[in-house]
């Protein structure tokens, strides 16, 4: 006799979705039929209000916003054949109004393009967690407002970095999953940014080299290098070089790593996740994705654009508009919906 | 787990097959000589290339082991937490669809619980 799978016992329907870590995949859950169903709850991630304690006479209070990466992806077989998946930053604080983030950065992709639906059905893609975001919002004070009106996000360290003795450091960082995390290190990293992110169960430590200064187009001329002094806009933080380290926790110390394999790091300004290659044909592994300053032709500073790092070839740079890579993010696949795109616009939100 | 002092005594198992009981079996005394092994590194990677072949059978045969392990008088916790894991991991990442193909379900949702579902897995921009 054939199993029936909707008839197991509730108890043990429960057990099984313990084992389900991400909230989609509970959802999806929820969605198979009606005793699977029932066997959970519906939830809401909701972090409460903190209530404004003085701190600021325009404020109520603050928030934490949760943004959670989604890869997106058609399922098997797949019709499209090697299709690229969509990889984006989905806010969901009001269920009614979704907010679609540029995974990387904070900025949002508004607006949205014309023959967009209003709301995407989600039920026919593969939908798998890769990370999340929290930022920490404030509510300003808004006399008739009946809702949460405009929210700032609050610059936010998330890393205590302290000299012990002559040689040694001590790191405290509160990791974007909520864990604390102490290290303790004898030998000094050479670079300007550090971030932490993890992959595979393991924990690694990218380490960014900046140079602050104007882009190669200005000759090595004292004159020119006094006047592009005076003003910062012309200066734009390049990311020159990565190193990349692994914690070997039995040795209790940072590894080099030159070779990720399979992997790929992701340096978001908030959050930091990883994911393989495997799921993203069209992208070869073995590289880390980061954010950076974009200088437009006219002197001012662009918006953040994201760049990628090959650990093999050893190129460092803006990810190009006809590479695998820029497919990734925005704007959405053509699978995603039916309406077919019009380009230049969708290339005009891409922010590289 | 069964005491020694009940080792003679017949357990009442309905609905069980013999082949059932012989993979339970099979499942504990492996776990068992493993715990009696002196080189504990090698035991557990040892076991636990054990369970991961020991899971690799049909759904029918996955559903009769989750049953059994849960069973009141055989209750194998970690017989139990395997089967479930791998349970879980053939839903991991799927659509509804997909799961219901997997194991077999019927989509018994109304329309109004349908739609409900809709709702729930839909990202709605304004």
């Amino acid at each position: 006799m054939a199993a029936d799978w909707s008839q197991l016992p509730r108890e043990l329907l429960d057990l099984i979705s313990t084992h389900l870590i991400s909230e989609t995949d509970l959802l999806r859950f929820r969605s198979v039929c009606t005793t699977w169903r029932s066997s959970i709850n519906p939830f809401t991630s909701r972090f409460p209000i903190l209530p404004n304690a003085g701190i600021s006479d325009t404020t109520w209070g603050f928030y934490l916003s949760k943004r959670t990466i989604f890869r997106v992806g058609l399922p098997d077989p797949d019709p499209a054949q090697t299709h690229i998946p969509w990889l984006i930053k989905v806010e969901r604080d009001n269920p009614q109004k979704t907010h679609l983030m540029n995974p990387l950065t904070g900025s949002e992709f508004i607006p949205l393009l014309p023959g967009f639906p209003r709301s995407l059905n989600l039920l026919n893609f593969r939908v798998s967690e890769l990370g999340q975001e929290y930022a920490l919002q404030y509510i300003s004070y808004r006399p008739n407002a009946n809702s949460i009106g405009d929210s700032v996000t609050l610059y936010m360290e998330k890393v205590a970095f302290c000299n012990v003795g002559v040689d040694g450091f001590v790191l405290l960082t509160i990791h974007v999953s909520g864990k604390l995390a102490l290290l303790r290190k004898g030998s000094v990293f050479g670079g300007d940014k550090k971030f932490l992110v993890e992959c595979d169960g393991e924990l690694f430590m990218v380490d960014k080299y900046l140079s602050v200064g104007p882009e190669n187009d200005v000759e090595d001329d004292d004159e020119n290098y006094e006047f592009y002094e005076d003003f910062d806009c012309f200066m734009s933080e390049r990311t020159v070089k990565l190193e990349v380290y692994k914690l070997d926790r039995e040795e209790g110390r940072w590894v080099e790593v030159k070779d990720l394999g399979d992997k790929m790091l992701f340096l978001g300004d908030n959050c930091g996740f990883s994911a393989s290659a495997e799921e993203f044909p069209g992208c070869k592994g073995n590289c880390v994705f980061f954010t950076g300053q974009n200088r437009e032709d006219d002197g001012l500073v662009k918006s953040r654009g994201v760049g990628v790092f090959d650990l093999e070839s050893g190129s460092i740079g803006a990810i190009s508009n006809d590479s695998g890579y820029s497919q990734l993010f925005w704007p959405p696949p053509q699978w995603l919906h039916s309406d077919p795109l019009n380009l230049e616009e969708g290339l005009d939100h891409l922010n590289i | 787990m069964i005491e020694d002092d009940y080792a003679n005594t017949t357990v009442p198992l309905p609905n069980v097959t013999s082949m059932i009981i012989s993979k339970v079996i099979e499942y504990c005394k492996k776990h068992v000589e493993s715990a009696k092994n002196e080189d504990k590194k090698t035991a557990e990677e040892d076991l636990k290339n054990f369970d991961s072949e020991f899971v690799k059978v049909d759904k029918d045969t996955l559903f009769d082991l989750i049953l059994a392990s849960a069973a009141n008088y055989l209750n194998i916790k970690s017989l139990l937490d395997l089967t479930c894991q791998t349970a879980a991991d053939m839903i991991k990442g799927k659509t509804p669809e997909e799961v219901r193909k997997t194991f077999n379900i019927k989509n018994d949702f109304t329309p109004e619980e349908e739609a409900e579902v809709r709702r729930e897995n839909a990202w709605a921009f304004e």
